[in-house]
Parts: C-alpha cells; structure tokens; sequence
C-alpha cells in the first residue's frame, strides 16, 4: 500500500514531464528511421575492431561519422517546434542561427565530437545533442549486430565513448550493465567499481536507496565524488525503459546533488570553447 | 544547501531533457519538495568470499550502519559469477539477523541434561585433553603382526571443506603426527 501511494505520488508528479517526452520520443522515432533509411552501414573491420575493444578505444570514429546535414535539418527544426513554444524569441534566434546550412553544419559536428558547448544556450545545446544522439544511436545499433563487446570493462561505452546515463542490475546473477547516455547502447561493467575513476574500494563506494523502495539505488563514489543511479531490474521488479526510469527519478538526483555529488554522465559538465 | 533551478539543471544527472525543462519553465520544485519528504536509507556493499567450502565463492555483503541487510552472489566474481549454492544463499542467517547463531561455545558435560555457555580457552583446552587422552589410550606401536606401526584407531577427523590446500597440508601433518589414519576431507563426501 505505501509503494502504491508513493508511485501514485510519483506519477503525479511526473506526469508532465512524460508527457513532454512521449513527444520528444515520437520525434525522436521518425527521426531515426529517416536516418536509418539514409545513412550507409558503416564500414566493418573485425581485425581493427577487436584492437580498438582491447585497447580502450569505442569502436565508432565520430571524426568520421557521415553528416547529412541536409536531411538532419527539418528534423531538427521540427524538434524546435515542439520544444520553442515556450521560448519563442530563442527559438526565433536559432532558426536564425542555423538558417546557413554550414553554420548547421559546423554546429553538427562540434556537438558530435566535443559534447555540448557552455556557450550555447540551454535549448540550444538540448537541440543539437538530441538531434546528434540519434545519429549515434543508428550507427551503434547496426554494429551492435556484428561485433561483441562482451570483454569490454570500461566505464565508458564501447560503441561512442561516452558516459553511462545510468546502470540496470539484470538476470539470476544480478550482472551490472551501464546504458549510454548518448547511444543508449549497453555494456557489463563490475558491480564494485566506480564506472568513473575505477575505484573499487568498498570505503569509497557506497550507495542510498529510498526507504521501502529497492527500485532504484544511486551509487556514489568518495574518491571522484560522482554518483549513477542504478535501477534493479531483477525478480518482482518490473523492466522499464532507461530513459523513464531516468526522468521519473529525478527526486534521486536531487538528494545525490545536495549530498554533494555530481552525476557521471557528462551532459551537465561545461565544456568552453578554445580561446 | 538549497538548490535552484539553475544549479539542480547544472548539475543534476537528469537527462539531456532536464536542460529543456529548465528551459521551457517545467517546475522542478514539487520534484524537489517530494525528494525533502523521503526517507533515505546509506548502505555499503562489500565483497567478501563464502566460508562454507573450498570453492571460494565471492558474496557482495549489504550493510546499513554496519549491520547485514542483504547478501548475493558477486557477479564479477571469476569462480562463481554471481551464482550461489543454498548454503551461500542462506549466507545472511550467519549474520546477527538469526537469534539462533551461536556465538559462544557450548558445553554439555558428561550426565548433564543442559547445554553452557563456555570461554573459548576452556573449549580449547577440553578439546586438547580429550585428544590426549584418546590417543593415549588407543595408541598402538604394533598391529597383531608385531609391525611397528605407531597409530591410533580411536579417533578421526573430517576437515573442514573452508581449509584451503595449504591449510589442508598443515593439517594432515598434525594430524598425522598424533597417529591419526582415519582422516578426511568434507569435499569428498
């Protein structure tokens, strides 16, 4: 009865906020299958792939990522739609702003190889890694099919190098796999370690939970003072998708936030232009 | 430490949608009041291996202010991988959790009907003085034949499968050192 009062609460409390990504996902869906239609599989070296794993490197090279900025952007300024409403003078400048095709362009790919930029605005920053994401999305998806990345132990992704949104404990055996912030991809890492700086001490890390509720677990770490939700996904626990389960716990990263932690996904850390 | 929208948007691990919320005027504050009314609960999880047998399996022990609230099996564990025998599952009743754990000897002397608590050191030495005196009275030099075979047949031991090899090797020189012949392992049983 108190986990169905806390849910009901819950879900009050989050219902807007789902409601706006059932929006975004719907974009986002038709966004991806146009890509899928366009973009050409990448190119499969199993020799070059199986040294990248071992070495550490993500197997997808963003340098050399095709860019159809053409066809990317209408999808992109139909996300502007649906996102401006409320902001229509910023959305009005950034229609303007990437009304040159190589500005898009330019913008594009500085997002896809160096993450958002602290001198683009909030929604501006949004749009275009909501727009980039997908990109990766398609291309990890395809290899995802073709090479195994079962001895990958990093605690970035295999496929784009970036960090893990957050982690989803699965199966009798309770393995740990991280999802991907940025291609949502999905990878084993070690239930003791910090996916951050690797630490492995039990005196660093620890974890909260919310009283009554075995759902969710935020992992935090003292050595690098980060912290990764982790949803539990065994037995009674029911599957959800990663991106719900991370926007319907943001009362998990409030708490992590005010604890002092900072999260160990990347898409909040400030990156400034070169001078 | 009160947080505004604009710091809980800098820092939050929402995802990349957060920064749109913050954006397009989303309130995060019933988010926040329903984070103050929560009740949180810190835990540390260590790893630890199983003390039943000589496998080793590696166990994650879950503790609240230092006391067991879970144990499983360690999935980045190489000998088991996160998979566990009844034994192991039933690990957290070696905790303080289970009212029946004894932490103490027990005694029951010759004739009594009640078991007592006893010191560890009286347990040791009862244990030694009755080894002595078994193996004193049931030593044998010689067997029927008249060969010498110093040994004695009125004891045995079954080791403790938590012995590793090594400490299995320092046993059976004890053990053999005091005559023994009967002796053996609980992984072969």
């Amino acid at each position: 009865m108190k986990n169905t009062l806390k849910n009901t609460s819950e879900d009050r409390i989050y219902a807007c906020i789902l409601s706006f990504y059932e929006t975004i996902a719907a974009w986002k869906k038709t966004y991806k299958r146009a890509l899928t239609a366009v973009l050409p599989p990448p190119a499969i070296d199993a020799d070059l792939a199986a040294i990248k794993l071992k070495s550490g490197f993500p197997l997808i090279d963003k340098e050399r990522l095709a860019l159809d900025e053409a066809m990317i952007k209408p999808h992109f300024l139909a996300l502007l739609d649906i996102v401006g409403h409320k902001n229509p003078q910023e959305a009005h400048a950034i229609a303007l702003q990437v009304a040159d095709l190589n500005v898009f362009k330019h913008l594009l790919t500085d997002t896809l190889r160096h993450g958002a930029c602290a001198d683009h605005s909030q929604l501006l920053r949004f749009l275009l890694q909501e727009t980039v994401h997908p990109l990766l999305e398609v291309h990890a998806d395809f290899l995802a099919g073709k090479i195994g990345v079962e001895d990958w132990h990093c605690g970035y992704c295999p496929m784009c190098g970036s960090n893990p949104m957050l982690g989803v404990l699965k199966g009798q055996e309770g393995k740990k796999y991280l999802i991907c912030e940025a291609c949502l991809s999905e990878w084993l890492f070690s239930r003791s370690r910090c996916s951050r700086c690797g630490t492995a001490s039990s005196v660093k890390m620890a974890y909260f939970t919310v009283q009554d509720d075995e759902r969710y677990r935020v992992e935090t770490c003292d050595a690098c003072k980060r912290y990764l939700k982790v949803i539990d996904q065994r037995g009674d626990h029911p599957e959800k998708s990663a991106m719900v389960a991370n926007l319907t716990t943001l009362h998990l990263d409030i708490i992590a936030v005010k604890k002092g932690y900072t999260p160990v996904t990347s898409f909040f850390q400030e990156r400034h232009p070169p001078e | 430490m009160d947080l505004n929208r604009r710091e809980f948007i800098k820092l939050s691990g929402a995802t990349l949608s957060g920064i749109a919320f913050g954006t397009m005027g989303f309130d995060l504050s019933p988010i926040e009041a329903y984070a103050s009314t929560l009740r949180i609960q810190n835990a540390d999880q260590t790893t630890t291996i199983c003390p039943y047998c000589a496998v080793g399996c590696g166990i994650l022990v879950h503790t609240i202010e230092g006391k067991v609230v879970n144990t499983e099996g360690d999935p980045d564990h190489p000998i088991n991988e996160g998979s566990l025998c009844p034994k192991g599952m039933s690990l957290y009743q070696l905790s303080h959790n289970n009212p029946n754990r004894l932490t103490t000897p027990l005694y029951r002397a010759p004739y009594a009907t009640e078991w007592k608590e006893v010191s560890w050191d009286f347990t040791l030495d009862k244990i030694a003085a009755n080894i002595k005196k078994t193996r004193d009275e049931s030593f044998e030099i010689t067997n029927a034949a008249g060969q010498e075979v110093n040994r004695t047949m009125g004891m045995a031991s079954v080791g403790s499968a938590a012995l590793d090899n090594e400490e299995c090797y320092l046993y059976q020189k004890f053990l053999r050192s005091l005559g023994m012949v009967f002796i053996e392992h609980q992984a072969r049983i």
